[in-house]
């Protein structure tokens, strides 16, 4: 019953988890897309450190149903615990069916090894104190397997749709599957999930008790649930079978006790006992008390934890304290805007706030850029540093950050990106464009484009029309006037055997203002009338609108420097335009 | 190509020829009848309504060129090309109305049209615009079929040998395999082009857009209407954005023409809706460009125009 109601909880958890990653319509996202990764212990924990209340409530609750029940966090929400007993169930099958032996029964579990799990965990407390609090989620299973979606599952689900939509209408609506988001790190992002799997196919849940940092972490506070499963003994017959079930190998039936530490309260053994021998009981050490008979003391493993945990201490402690004490912990309220210099490596969504922000806080999880619909959020492989590998950035050459949207900051479990509303968004600068007149078309070829401008949702970019200067060489005197006026002299006189001859222009510097053609005495130089690009730097919200549409290679004529720390632009607002036309007839 | 030669001789003939626009003929006769002065039977190459509603001009306008059966005939297949390309709700006016595309579609399958499919190369993420446009809503309740214009694989390359820039480009699949072309864009002001109508909203059939934004904008508009013309030109002027073209700021940019021009001369349409947006004839240089290259009128005094008021 209760390995049951387990299985069809874990199976919707796990539907609901690899649904949200697989976006194929680039719709708002739904308010469910959240649910099983706000329900996650590393999100959570993240959460609480940026200051969440709803994640310090997540939290909050984890915990204490760990204190009450155990470790059920990692059979019934954990998705890279539920992904390895897919996985032990799948290897139960093919002993089955292959008719291969099964493994003997045991009386006794494989022995803790409490030294590496405790190792790890402090060497995680030691990260989070130090400000490094994202080295530790390279473990975090939640991550592990969210990360494996956004790769493997939403590009193979857009292939699949289009595959099926192929073979029932002839034009549908196509979608491009994102294959190369991860490119070839896709190779660490399944390698990161298949070793555990791996683990699980062969030793059942190796991985959460010796590596993962939650399960270690959950592990402790689970020592003494309130209701615990246990062994009745007058209902034991040491037959093996719960010990051999048992993907924790946590069983010892020598001394008919369950290591609470070690048990994922996945519920096998009650369900494969036929005698029912083993059952969740409330408090039963404070039953077993009055009749504590001086049995002699083999059980030696809750001993050898402690001594682990005080030795993994030990061994962790000076590395604590150093990071504690560490300099490079950057205090949160220094605001590069203010000390001048507010460039950022790359740009991240408004939700973020300050990229120092987002990289405490993200996980690396993918599941906003799985939620982005512009492609224009990738997981930053060098952009963001060591740190923030995996984590989002905006790739402005891939596309653009959607004026209208905040599907980021909606799904963000671990409150990197705080929800933002859509009129705060838009005017969120999260970069700043930068307009290069030298390599612009206009300016290089003389030919209108206006690709820039047309993309620029607050209108901080739009076209002026310019006056750029033709020379008629044959009229031009050289007199050198034209030079004099140029106000970015980018007018010289050729000198041809020391001789003045007549006027060129550096069509890279000049600004299209057309004064030389009003000097000129001889009436040398005509001007074209071109729209050209103009910025208004405190309209800019950093989209990456322009730098998308701009056709110029290898350098762009648009630019953008990411900011380190959000600012506010300024939004335009026209009064109504007004129709040149007439009300009734026709102007032609 | 030769299908549409075909229609070109048809209407130069007198329409009067295929046993099977006999249906398309009779409304088209009527029309010419009306008082309005267009005598002949020959419908006028581009048809001006104001002061309707959406569909009401739209309706007129169709009635005037002699009906939608003049255009499309039963079994053909219909590709609708609307301006589709941003992510704004209709109010915004940044992408041909949805009522209008709605309409045309069904229209077409009244007609006897086998397949009508609506596609865009969206500026913004192209399923978002779909959606908030409200096109893909109203093509799909008329039996429309939407289908993606945003990825390459659904392009196919085309020589274009009369073109001056665009030599050759790839053009989607459904303007190359569709009977019936029917080009359906919104007028707007445009930043790099000044202007947006008909010629610049074919520049969506084509995959690599940062080609011509690169060698010359123009000449590349002009060109893009070598490669298939439009067999019909719907331009809704209800209200065209005057400012902050062609994507918008709000609706402050909007200017209340309500207007539709329709017609086979996609060059004299624009031109014609280039003086509703208040430019002097020859500032708009693709218009000018394309009537040199042969491809329609730009001397609106040498159009046959039938302007219509609607009350």
């Amino acid at each position: 019953m209760l390995a049951n109601l387990r299985r069809v909880f874990a199976l919707a958890v796990l539907a609901v988890f690899v649904c949200s990653f697989i976006n194929l319509s680039d719709a708002e996202p739904g308010w469910w897309r959240s649910l099983v990764g706000r329900a996650q212990f590393v999100p959570a924990f993240l959460g609480t450190l940026s200051g969440r209340e709803w994640a310090a409530l997540v939290l909050a609750v984890l915990m204490a149903m760990t204190l009450l029940f155990g470790r059920v966090y990692c059979s019934f929400l954990c998705p890279l615990g539920i992904m390895q007993d897919l996985a032990i169930r799948l290897r139960r099958l093919w002993t089955q069916r292959g008719g291969r032996k099964p493994k003997a029964a045991v009386l006794h579990g494989a022995s803790p090894a409490p030294f590496v799990r405790y190792i790890v965990l402090f060497l995680s407390a030691a990260a989070v104190a130090g400000g490094y609090a994202t080295a530790f989620v390279w473990l975090d299973p939640y991550t592990i397997a969210a990360r494996f979606m956004a790769g493997v599952a939403n590009p193979a689900a857009a292939q699949m749709y289009d595959h099926a939509s192929g073979l029932f209408a002839a034009d549908s609506l196509q979608v491009t599957p994102e294959w190369a988001r991860y490119g070839a790190s896709l190779l660490i992002v399944c390698l990161l999930v298949l070793i555990p799997l791996a683990l699980a196919w062969r030793k059942g849940r190796l991985y959460c008790n010796t590596i993962c940092p939650v399960g270690a972490f959950l592990g402790i506070l689970s020592r003494h649930p309130l209701v615990r499963l246990s062994i009745r003994k007058e209902a034991c017959i040491r037959c093996g079978l719960c010990a051999r079930t048992c993907k924790a190998h946590c069983i010892d039936l020598r001394t008919q006790t369950i290591d609470t530490s070690r048990c994922v309260n996945c519920y096998d053994c009650v369900a494969v006992c036929g005698r029912e021998g083993l059952r969740p009981r409330l408090l039963p050490f404070l039953r077993r008390a009055p009749s504590h008979q001086a049995q002699p003391r083999e059980s030696a493993p809750p001993l050898e934890t402690r001594r682990a945990f005080l030795g993994a201490l030990a061994c962790s402690a000076p590395l604590l304290f150093t990071a504690c004490d560490s300099k490079r912990r950057r205090p949160r309220s220094a605001d590069p805007a203010r000390l001048g210099d507010n460039r950022a490596a790359a740009a991240v969504p408004a939700g973020a706030r300050s990229v120092e922000r987002l990289l405490d806080g993200c996980t690396g999880c993918g599941l906003c850029i799985s939620a982005c619909p512009t492609r224009v959020l990738q997981p930053s492989m060098t952009a963001h540093g060591w740190r923030g590998l995996f984590k989002p950035y905006l790739n402005f050459s891939l596309g653009f950050c959607n004026f209208d949207c905040t599907a980021c900051a909606d799904v963000c479990p671990a409150g990197a990106l705080l929800p933002i509303a859509l009129a705060e968004k838009q005017k969120t600068q999260i970069a700043l464009a930068e307009f290069h007149r030298d390599r612009c078309v206009v300016q290089q070829n003389r030919r209108e484009c206006g690709a820039c401008t047309e993309h620029c949702p607050t209108k901080a970019l739009f076209t002026v029309e310019g006056r750029f200067p033709v020379f008629e060489h044959n009229l031009c005197t050289a007199c050198g006037v034209c030079a004099d006026e140029c106000p970015r002299g980018a007018i010289e006189l050729k000198l041809e055997g020391g001789v003045r001859e007549f006027a060129v222009s550096d069509d890279g510097k000049c600004i299209a203002c057309g004064r030389c053609a009003d000097v000129c005495p001889s009436r040398a130089i005509r001007t074209e009338r071109l729209l050209v690009p103009s910025l208004a730097p405190e309209l800019c919200i950093g989209c990456g609108a322009c730098t998308f549409a701009c056709p110029v290679r290898p350098e762009r004529a648009m630019t953008l420097t990411p900011r380190a720390v959000h600012l506010t632009a300024v939004r335009k607002i026209e009064a109504p335009a007004v129709n040149p036309v007439k009300e009734d007839g026709f102007p032609f | 190509m030769q299908r549409r030669d075909f229609f070109k001789m048809g209407f130069a003939v007198g329409a009067a020829f295929s046993l099977k626009t006999l249906s398309g003929l009779f409304p088209a006769a009527e029309a010419a009848g009306e008082p309005d002065g267009a005598a002949s039977a020959v419908p006028p190459s581009v048809v001006a309504v104001r002061q309707g509603t959406r569909t009401a001009m739209l309706d007129a306008a169709l009635e005037a060129l002699g009906g939608v059966a003049a255009f499309v005939k039963p079994g053909q297949s219909v590709v609708i090309k609307p301006n589709c390309a941003w992510d704004k709700s209709p109010e915004f006016a940044a992408n041909t109305h949805p009522e209008l595309v709605g309409r045309m579609v069904r229209l077409c399958r009244e007609a006897g049209a086998g397949r009508v499919v609506v596609f865009d190369h969206t500026c913004d993420a192209w399923q978002r615009v779909y959606r908030n446009s409200g096109i893909q809503e109203a093509v799909e309740k008329n039996g429309g079929l939407m289908i993606s214009g945003s990825d390459e694989t659904l392009y196919r390359e085309r020589e274009n040998p009369h073109g001056k820039t665009l030599r050759k480009a790839k053009i989607h699949s459904a303007i190359l395999d569709s009977d019936v072309y029917i080009n359906m864009p919104v007028l707007k002001h445009h930043s790099g082009a000044r202007m947006t109508a008909c010629l610049k909203n074919a520049m969506g059939i084509v995959w690599d857009r940062s080609f011509f934004h690169s060698s010359d904008l123009h000449q590349c508009i002009a060109d893009c209407a070598l490669i298939r013309k439009p067999d019909l030109n719907i331009l809704d002027a209800y209200s065209p954005m005057l400012r902050n073209g062609p994507k918008g700021k709000d609706t402050n940019d909007l200017i209340g023409t309500r207007a539709l021009l329709a017609g086979t001369d996609i060059v004299a349409i624009d031109a014609a809706a280039s003086r509703l947006l208040g430019n002097k004839d020859g500032e708009v240089r693709h218009i000018a460009l394309a009537a040199a290259m042969g491809v329609g009128e730009d001397d609106l005094g040498k159009v046959s125009i039938r302007r219509i008021t609607l009350v």
